[in-house]
């Protein structure tokens, strides 16, 4: 599966401990691709428009985000809204990864743009293939590149 | 005595006085009436003696000369009297020496006992003694006065004479008072009447009043109305002692209302608080089951790699090794993995409940069999399993949330069928019965039922009651009185130990305003 290298994954989880294992589970699942993870919403969003921290980063693409919803300075909700307010980052797939499942958190992600919500605790091997899945989808579907 | 049944006070007040002043009249009447016959009677009976004393003197001269016509002619003179009806004068030994006038009555009966044939010296005696008792009493009822009085020679009584008199006169003069004491009384009537009706205002407005005032308070629910003091009097503080009683019970439910809002506050605190806490404990949960998996791993791993080295290790070692693996790692793994479940399981019913009180409630007219159908069906195999037999009464539509109606009624046959003996034919009953606060929904059983000391605790979450041989959270009746509160009826519970329980639920149907959160 080496194509499935060249997507990178961005992990936005405050929870050192839940990022440890999803990283974990991934790559036992036989996820090579690189993974980036960051603690909070406002750092994803400074690392996707290379602004602040990560001004002078070199931008991979494309990019598959793994977002949490509670978290500090930045929730996952205002990630999603702004991601999906820009033309540069409407079209990135993100995946829900989250603690909470009552009906209406799980609707209002899907408004706002999320493509899977899947709840914690996760079961990894559907987890891992719905990973796969959508790497595959971004590695055949290109992603118009703007810049 | 029979007790007034008049609609109205006024009128009781009306009645009493009116009837007072008729029963006052009555007697001043009655009395009056007494006196004038007591003293017409009295008069007329010193007049008949006087007059018969006047005869008697006249007669004794003719009497001693037996001068009868002179007697007759003297007794007739008595006749300018109307009301003299007879006279006569009569011999010591009966004899009639003169008389006069038409005698009826008493003296009638004298005179043929006196000269009728055949009467001895005895009998005539026996007959002017019976006349003269009848005489002297001071009240016969014949409707006659009758005056015996002695002829007196030198203190010998030669002969007594007697008058009798009508007393029509009188009687005349009482059928005159009467017609008047008639006429009176229905004037008197009239005018207490009108007295009445005008006296009873000041007694009557105060209390008409205040019946307006606790009218407008009960039908309006506004305690902030006095009533108002026209009276110094009993009334008047009454009047004073209602008010005060309005001052605290206005106070006390704008108290109340206050406390609810309060416990309403703490309530809706209380609740987004579990449901932060049971959520935010699900971040740790997630990580202790995850490195617990990797723990696990890892024991996997070295037990693997010591299997595989076991050749190069000594003995004691190799066994050290395998006894932590197999003894401590995995035992405390077990444990911790159960645990984990459970808790688990606690923080989903946890949130399951918290969010109950949140959702949007749809009222919906429902056929509760319908309901009750679509319940039994999710527990047909339970229900099999133990070869219960359920019974459906009658069950009167309602208007209600149709799956708060559906997780009640699943609950609640659930732990039916859950606790049914298994030495006996189990058997549920789910139907209702009329009361005076509307339908009560009931669900029997003849299941091994609760004990008494448990009842407090039945609808607490999280408690499981009796022996623990059936699964479940301890969850099922938490979310069961939590769905009846929010369509603002209760729920309760009879139970026998051994014999089976009921709980019974009511839903209120008047109130369209269902409370939308509590």
């Amino acid at each position: 599966m080496e194509n499935h290298k060249s997507v990178t994954i961005l992990l936005v989880e405050d929870d050192v401990g839940h990022a440890t294992l999803i990283e974990k589970n991934l790559r036992r699942a036989g996820i090579a691709n690189t993974i980036v993870t960051v603690n909070d919403g406002q750092k994803a969003v400074d690392f996707l428009f290379k602004q602040n921290a990560y001004q002078h980063d070199d931008h991979p693409v494309p990019i598959l985000i793994l977002l949490d919803l509670n978290m500090p300075v930045m929730d996952g909700y205002q990630v999603m809204k702004i991601l999906k307010a820009d033309e540069r980052t409407r079209m990135i797939p993100i995946v829900v990864l989250t603690t909470t499942d009552t009906p209406q958190d799980v609707s209002r992600c899907y408004d706002l743009g999320c493509n899977v919500y899947i709840t914690k605790p996760v079961e990894y091997e559907q987890f891992s293939e719905a990973i796969r899945n959508l790497g595959f989808f971004l590695n055949i579907v290109k992603i118009p590149e703007k810049e | 005595m029979k007790r007034l049944v008049f609609t109205s006070i006024e009128q009781k007040l009306r009645a009493v006085i009116v009837a007072t002043t008729a029963i006052a009249l009555f007697l001043v009447t009655v009395a009056f009436v007494v006196n004038e016959a007591v003293t017409y009677r009295r008069a007329i009976r010193q007049e008949l003696t006087a007059l018969a004393n006047i005869i008697g003197r006249n007669a004794v001269a003719a009497i001693t000369f037996g001068d009868q016509k002179s007697v007759a002619m003297t007794l007739e003179s008595v006749s300018a009297k109307p009301q003299i009806k007879a006279a006569a004068l009569i011999l010591p030994d009966g004899t009639v020496f003169a008389r006069y006038g038409t005698p009826a009555k008493a003296v009638a009966h004298l005179m043929r006992s006196l000269s009728g044939p055949g009467h001895s010296a005895k009998d005539r005696q026996k007959a002017l003694a019976d006349y003269k008792q009848h005489a002297e009493r001071a009240w016969t009822w014949d409707g006659d006065e009758d005056v015996v009085v002695p002829v007196l020679l030198d203190g010998q009584e030669i002969g007594m004479v007697i008058v009798n008199s009508s007393l029509s006169d009188l009687y005349h003069r009482l059928e005159g008072f009467f017609v008047m004491v008639i006429l009176i009384t229905y004037v008197a009537i009239g005018i207490a009447y009108g007295v009445a009706t005008r006296l009873q205002r000041p007694f009557l407005d105060p209390i008409l009043h205040l019946v307006q005032t606790t009218k407008m308070v009960s039908d309006r629910k506004d305690f902030s109305v006095r009533a108002i003091k026209q009276s110094n009097d009993e009334l008047g503080q009454l009047v004073d002692g209602f008010n005060a009683m309005l001052s605290q019970i206005q106070k006390r439910d704008a108290d109340l209302e206050r406390y609810a809002a309060e416990l309403q506050d703490g309530n809706e605190e209380l609740k987004s608080f579990i449901y932060s806490a049971a959520h935010d404990l699900r971040a740790p949960l997630v990580n202790i089951r995850g490195f617990t998996g990797e723990l696990g791993r890892a024991a996997q791993e070295i037990q693997e790699i010591t299997e595989k080295h076991a050749a190069n290790l000594p003995g004691n070692i190799r066994q050290r090794l395998s006894a932590l693996i197999g003894e401590d790692i995995r035992p405390a793994m077990g444990f911790i993995g159960t645990s984990i479940e459970r808790m688990s399981g606690l923080i989903n019913a946890l949130l399951k409940l918290s969010q109950l009180g949140h959702r949007d409630l749809r009222p919906e007219p429902l056929d509760l069999r319908d309901v009750v159908q679509t319940s039994l069906r999710s527990l047909q195999h339970q229900i099999d399993l133990k070869s219960a037999v359920v019974e459906i009464g009658d069950l009167p539509a309602v208007t209600a949330d149709r799956l708060a109606m559906e997780q009640i009624m699943t609950n609640l046959i659930d732990n039916a069928v859950k606790f049914l003996l298994p030495d006996r034919p189990g058997r549920i009953v789910i139907g209702s019965r009329q009361t005076e606060e509307g339908t009560v929904y009931l669900v029997e059983d003849n299941g091994r039922g609760i004990p008494r000391a448990d009842m407090p605790k039945l609808f607490r979450i999280f408690r499981r009651l009796g022996a623990q041989d059936a699964p479940g959270e301890g969850v099922g009746l938490a979310y069961v009185k939590t769905l009846v509160k929010r369509h603002g009826g209760h729920i309760w519970c009879e139970s026998e130990p051994g014999q089976g329980s009921v709980f019974s639920f009511t839903i209120p149907q008047q109130d369209p305003a269902m409370p939308k959160r509590c």
